[in-house]
């Protein structure tokens, strides 16, 4: 029988935004992981800090890592900012031989670069803020967890960008034919700000997949 | 989408979306239907770009916009936040461009 293989989530929510967006992985995104035969290990809320995670995010079987919350350029944070991966004080060796996806803002200029120098096999995230509409704010969690959705599904990371890409591009076109043209521009500044191998080769490999 | 919520539809016609030779600020109904001569967003100075997107953001009836992991803005600091060109201004500039690009070319093509 084959090994269960597990998927880390590191989801904030204390604010509006991330409270939205960790309700609506919870309710549309990790009971689809689990349907297509992962384990999630939760370290979500008041356990989104990194005294929870590093106790998990060293098991071999932990395939890929994703999440909800604050990002810099430098540092993906948990829960009420706490730092869980900052390059300041990166452990080199807990993110290598998985694929890292962050919904936050900043993360890909710099984390994301590091966490592949040092092993990780594909980084997905942004490079700039990731803007939000509040009063569609489903349509924004939908295109970036169509990340997670994809590689679940065992295609690669190449075939995971172009998926992820089409999706932003339905949703932009259903949100301008619905009259709601600023957050359709929003959603067109996010996805061209998303980064993945496919985009540049320092965020990792185009045929990583984790199944 | 589980959460599309009802706004009011946004009179995207009188708003400002370029600039005319004499500084006054340009609507989209006088671009598309006048084709007057103008800077358009692209050929403003970066401060010229900024008071067009505040004078967007401030006509507009309802804001909404958050930056993920930093909260939601109102219109006031939204303004603020262009206006001094801040890192939050300069994405909401940035969005805002890819807004006018698509409703000038929306318009043109009668889909507005």
């Amino acid at each position: 029988m084959k090994p269960v293989l597990k998927i880390l989530a590191i989801d904030s929510s204390y604010d509006r935004i991330t409270k939205a967006s960790y309700d609506y992985r919870n309710r549309y995104v990790y009971p689809y992981l689990e349907s297509r035969g992962f384990e999630i290990i939760r370290c979500q809320g008041r356990t989104a800090r990194r005294i929870y995670v590093e106790s998990e995010v060293y098991r071999k079987d932990i395939v890929y890592v994703t999440g909800v919350g604050h990002g810099t350029d430098t540092t993906y944070m948990g829960e009420h900012y706490n730092p869980i991966f900052d390059m300041a004080n990166s452990q080199v060796e807990e993110l290598r031989n998985k694929v890292v996806h962050f919904f936050a803002c900043q993360t890909a200029a710099k984390l994301g670069v590091d966490f592949v120098n040092h092993g990780c096999h594909a980084y997905f995230g942004y490079d700039k803020d990731f803007i939000v509409s509040m009063h569609v704010s489903d349509a924004f969690f939908d295109c970036d967890s169509e990340v997670d959705r994809a590689f679940a599904d065992g295609l690669n990371a190449e075939e995971v960008y172009d998926r992820v890409i089409a999706h932003y591009n339905q949703k932009i076109s259903e949100l301008e034919d619905g009259g709601h043209d600023e957050a359709a521009a929003a959603l067109m500044y996010n996805r061209d700000h998303f980064c993945a191998p496919s985009v540049d080769p320092k965020w990792g490999d185009k045929k990583a997949r984790i199944v | 989408m589980a959460n599309n919520t009802s706004m009011p539809r946004e009179d995207h016609w009188s708003r400002p979306v370029a600039m005319a030779p004499n500084g006054q600020w340009l609507s989209l109904r006088e671009v598309v239907e006048e084709e007057p001569a103008r800077f358009s967003f692209v050929q403003l100075t970066p401060k010229q770009q900024a008071e067009l997107v505040a004078e967007r953001i401030r006509q507009r009836p309802q804001y909404d916009m958050g930056i993920l992991g930093l909260g939601i803005l109102d219109k006031k600091r939204a303004i603020n936040e262009v206006r001094a060109r801040t890192p939050i201004g300069c994405t909401l500039i940035e969005v805002e461009q890819r807004m006018i690009e698509r409703l000038i070319k929306r318009a043109g093509e009668k889909k507005l």
